[in-house]
């Protein structure tokens, strides 16, 4: 197969070469013709189309033309407003001392004043990516593995609480979805976090319709759906018919659970001090949030490129709502969205995060060299999908033994920076040791500036 | 013949494909040495990479146009409009709200309706925001294109415009709301004309042409065009820089009115393009009775427009949408006078963030050019760019389907409004009537003064905190 493929690649490498060779003995003539008015007047065209209308707005705007309806993005907007390289951190040499041999702490306890905090030895939890409607079983059994490995946690984001995954990994999140089902007390029990999903910066908080296509039997039969029937999500939560309503909700998953961390997890925008209010006065023992750059199965690109706050902003002002109304230490803020590297975990970890999540680049590193089996016709994604063609050829113990390397690598990295701020804990980290390039950011981080 | 040609492509695929695994390294490996050797020994002026820093200097763009004037002598006929993009409608982004205010539920429906020239006799009435701007068949789009958007508008019932071009009964019959431009030649001005526009707009200017005066010379005219504008051959046609006689506030108020008149009380409006002077326009053209005001955006298309005018002349569509918003508030115009915006808006979320900053309805042309081409695209490509399908003056004119633009402009149409009432009902706004320069906010100062709108990098100011809801 693959000496097929050389073949194949150089014959095409030396019809090239003949082209070049051909090229070069009429490169003055091509030139020329080049030159000719109405050649330059095609060439000016198509660089003034795909100026001033870039490419990817021009495919979108067929798809719609293609669709009638909304249409839906995967992984969110393409967008930087914010660079995470614009803060550094600051090594000491003498003027503290830099430490060596010593044990990182990377423990983190979420939701603290809860009656069963969440331990986890790691401040990385993995994103809720629906079971059922999004990931297919496998990639959820390799994401449990590797949480199991490095001491996170496993989410099933707006799918269903897998009681077999026991058998994957010791530690769970649930997410209550603004639809009807996870609302059972006996699934409470088994979890060790409630998450109550509000929306997500992707999708703010619009209704979602999951098409019937897209939901596997086994998920529609574990929540008593019809199969191949939408599912809706609401853009309300169905107990929220009143504040008063949701605060007695929080109680209720609290007590029913035996004490479980509660949280709420949301899309950060910039109401975000006022949302905070109303989260922490329903009773939320953990935040939940992503910035503008958080992933996505697929969403109408008008929310991935219009909506909500990048994450930079969004955290500082959470930050700082959080030290002003004396919340640290009581309430856990765990932030995502477009996270990548374990330079950009540790500066939002010292901006004031307890803990960040991570989406798309954990599905991107379990894929790792499975992307084999897709390329080149198929996006790597196409294999942890469910519902996919590759799907079944996804080997999830190779998956989860890259997530969990991808994971302990950045751990590692962590700790050696950790150790040269002369630090031991991962949760010492503060803003005085981060540094901006940039004055905005100083200002926006309420950090010193490099000049 | 053909199996011998096969079997002569076919072997010498084979023989290419040994030759190449047998000296693939060692070849790539001389002629990339050769080319950094190049590269890196030639003086600066006879170096490669000097054509690299010339491109980079002057532009990709700037060369072909220079080579382009160098060839005709001419003033620049570039299509699209600038393609500078001035407004930077990313750095605003809209609020959605979770606990802090209620978002709407599905089972609350959402009103994307808009009415231009609410003070009229007989207002128009459109089910979404967006509405296909002024291109006026035979300057730009060809006969099968202003009939493909004028059906596909009313699939989702919205409006469509006519342009300086003459009147086309086709295009009455096929749209229940037609925009009929009073141009600035001296054509399409007869009463029987006027009489059958659902909406009229006196059209002033461009924002990619500013008034100059516009020249189609009767080469460029098609025969099937000349008929339509009942010319004898060899005439030009010509748009003056000035509505003839109408140049001052009077004049113009005389104009309207007689307009109005004459169509038993359409809106009745006038179209120009950003200026730096809007204020003092706005002046003149609010003083003289319009129902509604169009702005076109310095990044507004053109068909064929020399580059100066689109590149370095006007205001780009944020600041003039801005400014013009912050004018109708400040007399009170609001639900008197419609403003409509246009100008390099592609997606919806541009569209709904015009609304928000003050807006009553978008145009949109380039694009919706683009979309009634959609895949009809493969029989231009990949010599020509789509436009050649939709164009007057494109080659492959004549074979654009009607019935597949129609229906393709439409599902554009549909798929944004669907977009755009999801939005809303993540804002909590039942209606785009409720969406203000409060569900929006700002990435940088600068576009937070501009737009009037809060700065969302850092916590609101408790005295404005209380006026968000």
């Amino acid at each position: 197969m693959t000496d097929l493929l050389l073949v194949f690649l150089s014959s095409l490498l030396g019809l090239l070469i003949a082209g070049v060779v051909v090229g070069f003995f009429f490169l003055k003539k091509i030139t020329k013709e080049i030159c000719m008015a109405k050649n330059l007047k095609r060439i000016s065209n198509w660089l003034l189309m795909f100026t001033k209308l870039d490419w990817r707005n021009y495919i979108e705007t067929m798809l719609r033309a293609e669709e009638g309806k909304s249409i839906a993005r995967p992984f969110g907007t393409p967008i930087r407003h914010f660079s995470w390289n614009k803060i550094q951190f600051n090594p000491v040499y003498l003027s503290k001392t830099p430490l060596d041999d010593v044990e990182v702490n990377t423990e983190i306890v979420l939701g603290p004043r809860a009656k069963q905090p969440l331990k986890l030895e790691i401040p990385i939890l993995l994103a809720g990516m629906a079971y059922g409607s999004a990931l297919s079983l496998r990639s959820h059994q390799a994401l449990g593995g590797a949480a199991k490995q490095v001491g996170s946690v496993l989410n099933f984001g707006n799918g269903v609480f897998l009681p077999e995954m026991r058998r994957e990994t010791d530690k769970f999140v649930l997410q209550i979805p603004r639809a009807y089902w996870s609302r059972e007390p006996e699934i409470w029990q088994q979890v060790d976090l409630i998450e109550i999903g509000l929306g997500h910066s992707a999708w703010a908080s619009a209704p979602i319709r999951i098409d019937g296509y897209r939901v596997s039997p086994d998920f529609a039969d574990r929540i008593k759906a019809i199969p191949g029937l939408d599912l809706e999500i609401h853009s309300n939560l169905p107990e929220n018919t009143s504040f008063k309503e949701l605060k007695q909700f929080v109680q209720d998953i609290k007590a029913a659970s035996g004490g479980k961390p509660v949280g709420f997890k949301f899309g950060c925008s910039h109401y975000i001090e006022r949302e905070l209010e109303k989260m922490i006065e329903a009773g939320a023992d953990v935040i939940f949030f992503d910035g503008n750059e958080g992933g996505t199965h697929g969403s109408p690109p008008l929310f991935q490129d219009h909506f909500g706050l990048p994450l930079l902003p969004g955290l500082c002002r959470a930050a700082k709502f959080m030290r002003d109304n004396q919340l640290c230490g009581k309430v856990s803020l765990v932030v995502g969205g477009g996270l990548s590297t374990p330079g950009d975990f540790l500066k939002c970890l010292a901006l004031g995060a307890d803990a960040v999540i991570v989406g798309t680049i954990a599905v991107l590193s379990m894929v790792s060299s499975q992307v084999t089996k897709t390329l080149p016709w198929e996006p790597p994604t196409e294999i942890v999908y469910h519902g996919a063609q590759k799907e079944d050829s996804f080997d999830y113990q190779l998956g989860g033994q890259h997530l969990s390397n991808y994971l302990e690598s950045c751990l590692c990295e962590m700790k050696e920076l950790t150790k040269i701020l002369g630090k031991t804990r991962l949760t010492d980290l503060n803003k005085n040791d981060l540094v901006a390039l940039d004055p905005i950011y100083a200002q926006i981080a309420e950090i010193e500036c490099i000049y | 013949m053909f199996w011998q040609m096969l079997l002569a492509f076919g072997l010498s695929f084979l023989v290419t494909a040994f030759l190449a695994l047998l000296f693939a390294r060692p070849g790539i490996n001389l002629i990339v040495d050769r080319f950094v050797k190049r590269l890196l020994q030639d003086p600066y002026p006879e170096n490669l990479a000097e054509m690299y820093n010339v491109f980079k200097k002057v532009g990709v763009q700037n060369v072909v146009e220079a080579d382009l004037r160098a060839n005709d002598g001419e003033p620049l006929k570039r299509p699209f409009g600038s393609p500078i993009h001035f407004s930077d409608w990313d750095q605003l982004l809209f609020n959605p709200v979770y606990l802090s205010r209620r978002p709407i539920e599905e089972s609350v429906s959402i009103d994307t309706s808009v009415t231009i020239g609410p003070l009229a006799k007989r207002p128009l009435e459109i089910d979404l925001p967006i509405m296909i701007g002024g291109m006026a068949y035979g300057f730009g789009p060809s006969l099968r294109a202003k009939l493909a958007l004028a059906k596909g508008v009313d699939l989702v019932n919205t409006a469509t415009n006519t342009g300086v071009g003459p009147f086309l009964p086709e295009e009455r019959k096929y749209t229940k709301r037609l925009i009929i431009q009073y141009n600035r030649g001296n054509w399409g001005k007869e009463e029987e004309v006027l009489r059958q526009a659902d909406m009229i707009e006196v059209q002033l200017g461009y924002g990619a042409l500013g008034p100059a005066p516009v020249v189609l010379d009767a080469e460029d005219i098609s025969e099937e065009f000349r008929e339509y504008m009942k010319l004898r051959p060899g005439t030009e046609l010509k748009l003056d820089s000035t509505l003839d006689g109408i140049t001052t506030k009077r004049a113009l108020t005389g104009l309207v009115d007689y307009l109005k008149k004459v169509t038993n009380g359409v809106p009745v409006g006038v179209k120009i393009g950003a200026t730096h002077y809007l204020e003092k326009e706005l002046d003149i053209l609010v003083g003289a009775g319009v129902d509604f005001v169009t702005i076109d955006g310095a990044e507004g298309g053109i068909n064929f427009g020399p580059a100066i005018l689109a590149d370095d002349c006007g205001l780009p569509t944020l600041p003039a949408l801005c400014r013009a918003a912050a004018y109708f508030q400040k007399n009170r115009l609001d639900k008197k006078v419609s403003l409509i915006i246009s100008g390099g808006l592609f997606n919806p979320g541009q569209f709904l963030k015009a609304i928000a900053l003050g807006a009553d309805a978008v145009y949109i042309g380039t694009i919706a050019m683009l979309v009634i081409a959609h895949l009809q695209v493969s029989k231009t490509i990949p010599w020509e760019p789509p436009t050649e399908l939709v164009y007057e003056r494109g080659k492959f004119k004549d074979e654009l389907d009607i019935e597949k633009g129609a229906l393709n402009i439409a599902n554009y149409l549909k798929s944004c409004k669907e977009e755009m009432v999801l939005a809303l009902r993540s804002m909590g706004r039942t209606s785009l009537a409720e969406l203000t320069l409060k569900d929006l906010c700002a990435l940088t100062p600068d576009i937070s003064s501009m737009t009037r709108t809060e700065l969302g990098l850092y916590a609101p100011m408790l005295a404005s905190e209380g006026t968000n809801d």
